[in-house]
């Protein structure tokens, strides 16, 4: 009987054991990590979506299940816009920063409605709201959103038949230092490009400095060596000056930057230009120029930071 | 009798040994790789000799395991990749297309062997099958890092009579060497291997009219 009644304690105690073995402790704290980046985007037709990453150090929280959310925002002090969460996507990109470990998953967010907007809907500073089924709400600073809701036109006037990126490096990082267009003028009249807009504040396209040359293969070409002459790539643009389309040459414009080199890689590009002393634009979507493949740890700098306590 | 059929079997022994089995992926037929050093060069460029030479090199006998020379490292490539994809227009009215476009996680990490080693899939990652994988990974800056990049949708209008194409150029990291298998000191494999480590992806669209 004794043996028995010790046989009893000794299996409730090794049973105790693997349960509580297996039963994960759970986390009283969630931290999730946002790039903070510039998002310019064309929505051409409301499935479009925008992938946002995030990084979570916790798989089995609320916070990145879909279901559980029931509103979500983009916003800042200025605009709002209220999005659709279209999917939810963890990824097999295991990151390590600062001796935790980081799951990256992507928000993909779409925008359902039938919007046209000539103007750019400008969400710097641009927050992803998001509210959940118990009512919590999370804030998360992903950078800023530069929107154009439009359907890419045909134009009869310019067509495009090359276009790729310039790189350079600055303190390791690979950034556009200038965009190649190959454009031909279809008219028999003259065009003259005015501006050309990516539609991010501090990232311009420096017509001012554009040239057309035959033909370039490398694309880590410098800026000095095609214009001949130092280059500056920090600094403010001035509108002084207009291009005459020439057709078959390639147009080289250097990217300027504001305050910042920055690491942007995908952008629009809005041609303004005059034919018939008539202003019109040709639009082209946002096109990824280079991608280089990046670990959390090289975004250092430019993290932000959400923590939520349980 | 008996000549005739240890003939045969050297006969086919020595077929067996010189012909070099490639297995490879999908970098090396990239249309163009182009090496920083004029020095390096692609697992399925050594010669004959050169292959020779370096098993030779590796003299330090193992009671069991693999032993590994690494003849290129961390060497710098640039390549230009195969077209990504190519829509036609040999219509008489423009049309617009949606491409969508995304890396294979596959194509940032890319193996080749030759000879005894082989390549195994562990998942939807590639390891060179058995312990010289472990090997390898202590010597040479090898990491499956599991990533996973946006996919992206780009709008564009085709004229008629043209085709659009996206081109990619790149730049990545070749490691290779060969290795020498020891069973009771005794070489009983023997091969090459190579990592491609793709970095950077650069893309480009161009318009051509149909021909």
């Amino acid at each position: 009987m004794r043996k028995f009644f010790f046989g009893v304690i000794f299996l409730f105690i090794v049973i105790s054991l693997i349960v509580l073995h297996q039963d994960k402790p759970s986390k009283s704290m969630v931290h999730l990590l946002t790039v903070y980046k510039d998002y310019s985007r064309i929505i051409t037709k409301p499935e479009e979506t925008i992938s946002i990453p995030i990084y979570s150090d916790y798989e089995d929280t609320f916070l990145l299940d879909k279901e559980a959310i029931t509103s979500s925002y983009i916003s800042n002090e200025i605009n709002s816009l209220e999005i659709k969460i279209d999917n939810i996507r963890k990824t097999e990109d295991i990151n390590k920063l600062d001796e935790e470990t980081y799951t990256l998953y992507y928000i993909d967010i779409s925008f359902p409605y039938n919007l046209t907007s000539e103007q750019i809907i400008d969400i710097s500073d641009c927050k992803l709201s998001l509210t959940y089924i118990n009512d919590e709400s999370i804030d998360l600073e992903i950078g800023n959103m530069y929107l154009m809701f439009n359907p890419i036109e045909e134009n009869n006037q310019i067509s495009l038949y090359r276009m790729f990126a310039l790189t350079n490096f600055y303190n390791g990082k690979e950034f556009i230092s200038a965009i190649v267009f190959g454009l031909t003028n279809m008219t028999c009249e003259n065009i003259k490009i005015t501006e050309i807009d990516n539609n991010i504040q501090t990232m311009n396209l420096d017509i001012d400095e554009a040239k057309f040359i035959d033909e370039i293969n490398n694309v880590h070409e410098s800026i000095e060596s095609i214009i001949r002459h130092e280059y500056n790539p920090i600094g403010i643009i001035s509108f002084s000056t207009s291009i005459d389309l020439i057709n078959d040459k390639l147009l080289v414009v250097p990217i300027k930057y504001e305050d910042v080199i920055q690491t942007t890689n995908r952008f629009p590009l809005i041609i303004k230009y005059i034919y018939q002393d008539k202003e019109y634009s040709y639009i082209i979507d946002d096109f990824m120029f280079f991608e280089t493949h990046n670990t959390l740890e090289d975004y250092y700098g430019s993290i932000r930071e959400f923590i939520y306590n349980y | 009798m008996k000549k005739l059929l240890i003939g045969l079997i050297l006969l086919i022994l020595s077929c067996y040994i010189s012909l070099v089995f490639i297995e490879a992926e999908e970098y090396q037929n990239y249309q163009e790789i182009v090496f920083d050093s004029d020095d390096a060069k692609l697992l399925k460029d050594f010669s004959d000799k050169e292959y020779k030479s370096y098993l030779k090199k590796l003299k330090k006998k193992k009671f069991i395991g693999w032993n590994i020379l690494i003849v290129n490292e961390e060497e710098h490539v640039e390549f230009v990749s195969e077209t990504k994809l190519k829509i036609y227009n040999d219509g008489f009215s423009t049309i617009k297309h949606d491409i969508s476009l995304s890396t294979k996680e596959e194509t940032k990490y890319q193996l080749s062997a030759t000879g005894s080693i082989k390549i195994t899939a562990d998942g939807k990652f590639k390891k060179f099958k058995g312990s010289i994988d472990a090997n390898i990974k202590a010597s040479v800056s090898y990491s499956s890092v599991k990533t996973t990049n946006e996919t992206y949708e780009f709008e564009i209008i085709v004229d008629p009579l043209t085709y659009v194409k996206i081109m990619t150029r790149g730049e990545g990291i070749i490691n290779n060497g060969v290795g020498k298998y020891y069973l009771f000191w005794v070489n009983t494999k023997s091969g090459g291997w190579e990592t491609f480590t793709l970095t950077t992806e650069y893309y480009e669209i161009i318009k051509e009219r149909i021909s």
